[in-house]
């Protein structure tokens, strides 16, 4: 053999060394960085379906509390308290009621010049 | 056999080429040949289609009061798939959801484990399906979800219950608004298929096509439940009082057809459809129709005043209580002789308005009874509406030309009756009667506004004017309905008593629908009310409109128009001021 096939033969072939090393690297990261990205993807589902579930729960509460609210608040609740507490309300009689009259004249509701010289001393 | 190296290695190749060949066939058959099967196969295991419910929409008055509200419940199911222990899990749960632990592990042992979705209970109160919750998660059990779902509540109870109408089990309107405004207050459920793991979690990143759901839209009615409140308390006081066999009372504004109260009686609560009968449910406003009595003389005396064929002074001779037509005997209640057209009306004389007709023809009284809206639907947003009996003239008797003026032989909804009155109050436009308003999407969008229809003018604002004279003259001391008198208004109105048919033929002796319709303040009319009371026990001679009906509208509209704020346009009588002094002092004394 010839000193050159020698070395051809037996020597360490460092560049093939390092792109089968990066190339596998590289594959490495990418199915690692694939399962991680997947473990990621579900976390991130689980996280999503979560706040989902609590926002419907405070949906659904926040619609039974309204709903017990107009109950509550409804005229046969309210009239049933009122007659329970016998507030002993009753309704104004007419003579009672004075009313303002109108004006017709337009003058009203303009803006009129008042005398200030009272308080300007 | 020599087998050197190569041959083995070429065997090896072989057998190789031959397993993964196996191999490749039988993924080529799962994968492409087999593919639509076992993805059915997958889909059935992992994948449902889980559905996002839609809100029904809200009912509400005028003024945003709720009258039809969403209460959210839970349907418990189980899914036996998930359960390992039954006994142990129907223990856990079965007090909570009133059942015997028995029966309900006998229930999810028999169904298997197949099942997986077996309903043990629904509408179950949230509260109640969070304790359910914490006592499986304590208890470290499965199986058990929670199908979200909602029932209708009517907050009000009876009040108005035959307007809105109620929903059956599937959540759809049977009757009221809630059935003629289904389409909109139903919504539309939405959807999203997921798939799940082992456990039955949905694995969020594999989720399929989703399609929101659509609440329903809100409904605002004109109804204006402070003035429903007035109306129902004091037909359920005229009730009381004189226990007919059913009654009616209808507001409107009359120069826009809203209707701002409705009711009927019986009644029946909303929040328990199943107790009620029929009869309850009617709403008698749009679905009965009765002879509607003196009522109806409006129609023939402003018919000839409109014709121009006599002047509200023009004289009729009211023959003093007897007069023949065509061989039988047409009464007044009291014998009148000569009275205006104006006065036919303020005593309200069936002689008088059975003159006018023959003066006025078939043809246009006929005319005029449809050009009211009598023997057609009026198109108003509730269900059950029947368009009353007006027959053509080809069809009458001799003798109704006589009967029909003064509301025999003609058949109208109480509905009808205080439109047609309305029109008379609001100038002569016969305006389309209307409970709906607006229309909005669960963001408050406005989705559609209903705004006031005018269908036709009946008569001229000249005729209805001369119209109102005379009707507010039947409330006055010479008319029928002085007890219809409001203290600080005038009133206009017309008294109806009406012989009740006899289902064999003719008429029950005694037996009568009383009623008065009218509208008030009567020159700048803010309202126009109907009570109607089929068959009162009043006493002997006592079952008139202006004694039975007339002082339940005095009642009801003077607090419609306390409630409304209407200023008085008459001086309050001196008695009225005592008793409103008592009224005071009493409540002064209370409180001390």
């Amino acid at each position: 053999m010839t000193r050159n096939r020698r070395n051809i033969t037996h020597s360490i072939k460092v560049a093939s060394i390092f792109k089968v090393v990066v190339s596998t690297s590289i594959l490495a990261i990418a199915g690692l960085s694939y399962v991680y990205l997947k473990n990621q993807l579900h976390q991130y589902g689980e996280i999503q379906r979560r706040l989902e579930y609590e926002l419907t729960e405070i949906r659904t509460a926040n619609e039974a509390v309204r709903a017990q609210i107009t109950q509550l608040s409804s005229r046969g609740i309210l009239e049933k308290k009122l007659a329970k507490n016998s507030l002993g309300l009753l309704p104004i009689a007419s003579d009672q009621i004075v009313r303002l009259n109108q004006r017709h004249d337009g003058v009203g509701d303009e803006l009129r010049v008042v005398s200030n010289r009272g308080f300007n001393q | 056999m020599n087998w050197n190296a190569q041959a083995r290695a070429v065997t090896v190749c072989f057998g190789l080429v031959g397993v993964f060949s196996v191999y490749s066939v039988r993924l080529i058959d799962l994968q492409i040949i087999e593919h639509e099967k076992f993805t059915a196969l997958a889909a059935e295991k992992h994948s449902h289609k889980q559905i996002i419910y839609a809100r029904r929409g809200i009912i509400r008055d005028a003024h945003d009061e709720a009258l039809a509200e969403n209460v959210p419940v839970k349907t418990v199911v189980a899914d036996a798939s998930h359960i390992r222990d039954p006994v142990a899990l129907a223990a856990a749960i079965a007090n909570q959801l009133e059942m015997d632990p028995r029966d309900l592990a006998d229930k999810l042992n028999r169904t298997g484990k197949g099942s997986k979705h077996i309903v043990l209970k629904s509408e179950v109160p949230e509260q109640k399906a969070e304790k359910i919750k914490e006592s499986l998660r304590a208890a470290n059990l499965r199986g058990i979800y929670f199908d979200q779902d909602f029932v209708r509540i009517y907050p009000n109870g009876q009040m108005l219950s035959q307007v809105i109408g109620f929903v059956d089990h599937e959540h759809k309107g049977t009757m009221g608004i809630e059935r003629t405004m289904q389409d909109f207050l139903q919504g539309v459920d939405g959807f999203r298929y997921i798939e799940t793991d082992r456990t039955g979690k949905e694995l969020v990143p594999y989720r399929g096509q989703e399609n929101a759901a659509k609440d329903g839209s809100n409904v605002k009615l004109t109804v204006d439940l402070g003035l429903q409140n007035i109306l129902e308390t004091e037909l359920d006081a005229a009730c009381a009082q004189f226990k007919p066999k059913n009654a009616t009372a209808i507001m409107m504004r009359p120069q826009t057809g809203e209707i701002l109260a409705m009711a009927s009686r019986p009644t029946f609560d909303p929040n328990k459809p199943g107790d009620a009968v029929p009869e309850q449910e009617k709403n008698r406003s749009v679905v009965d129709m009765v002879e509607p009595g003196s009522t109806f003389k409006i129609v023939t005396t402003s018919a000839v005043l409109e014709e121009k064929l006599v002047t509200p002074d023009t004289t009729v001779y009211c023959e003093n209580g007897h007069f023949q037509y065509a061989g039988r005997l047409l009464r007044d209640a009291h014998p009148m002789g000569v009275l205006t057209v104006h006065q036919v009306l303020m005593k309200s004389s069936n002689i008088g308005v059975a003159k006018l007709a023959l003066q006025l023809g078939e043809a246009r009284l006929y005319e005029y009874i449809r050009r009211y809206g009598f023997g057609q639907k009026t198109g108003i947003a509730l269900s059950g509406e029947i368009s009353g009996l007006v027959n053509p003239p080809h069809r009458w008797s001799k003798l109704d030309i006589t009967r029909i003026p003064m509301g025999q032989s003609v058949a109208v909804t109480p509905l009808q009756m205080v439109t047609a009155m309305s029109s008379i109050a609001n100038g002569g436009k016969l305006m389309k009667p209307m409970i709906v308003s607006e229309i909005t999407d669960e963001t408050g969008r406005k989705v559609a506004t209903f705004t006031p229809e005018m269908v036709r003018q009946v008569i001229s604002a000249g005729t209805a004017r001369k119209i109102t004279s005379a009707l507010k003259d039947v409330v006055s001391k010479q008319g029928t309905a002085l007890k219809a008198a409001v203290p600080g208004f005038r009133v206009a109105g017309k008294t109806g008593t009406a012989q009740k048919v006899d289902p064999r033929g003719g008429y029950l002796s005694g037996r009568y629908v009383t009623s008065f319709v009218g509208f008030m303040p009567a020159d700048d009319p803010r309202f126009t009310l109907l009570v109607l009371l089929d068959d009162p026990s009043a006493k002997q001679g006592e079952a008139f409109g202006g004694t039975v009906a007339g002082p339940i509208f005095s009642r009801m509209a003077e607090r419609m128009a306390r409630y409304l704020d209407l200023q008085p346009t008459e001086e309050i009588p001196p008695q009225r001021v005592a008793l409103g002094q008592k009224r005071v002092a009493l409540s002064r004394s209370s409180r001390d």
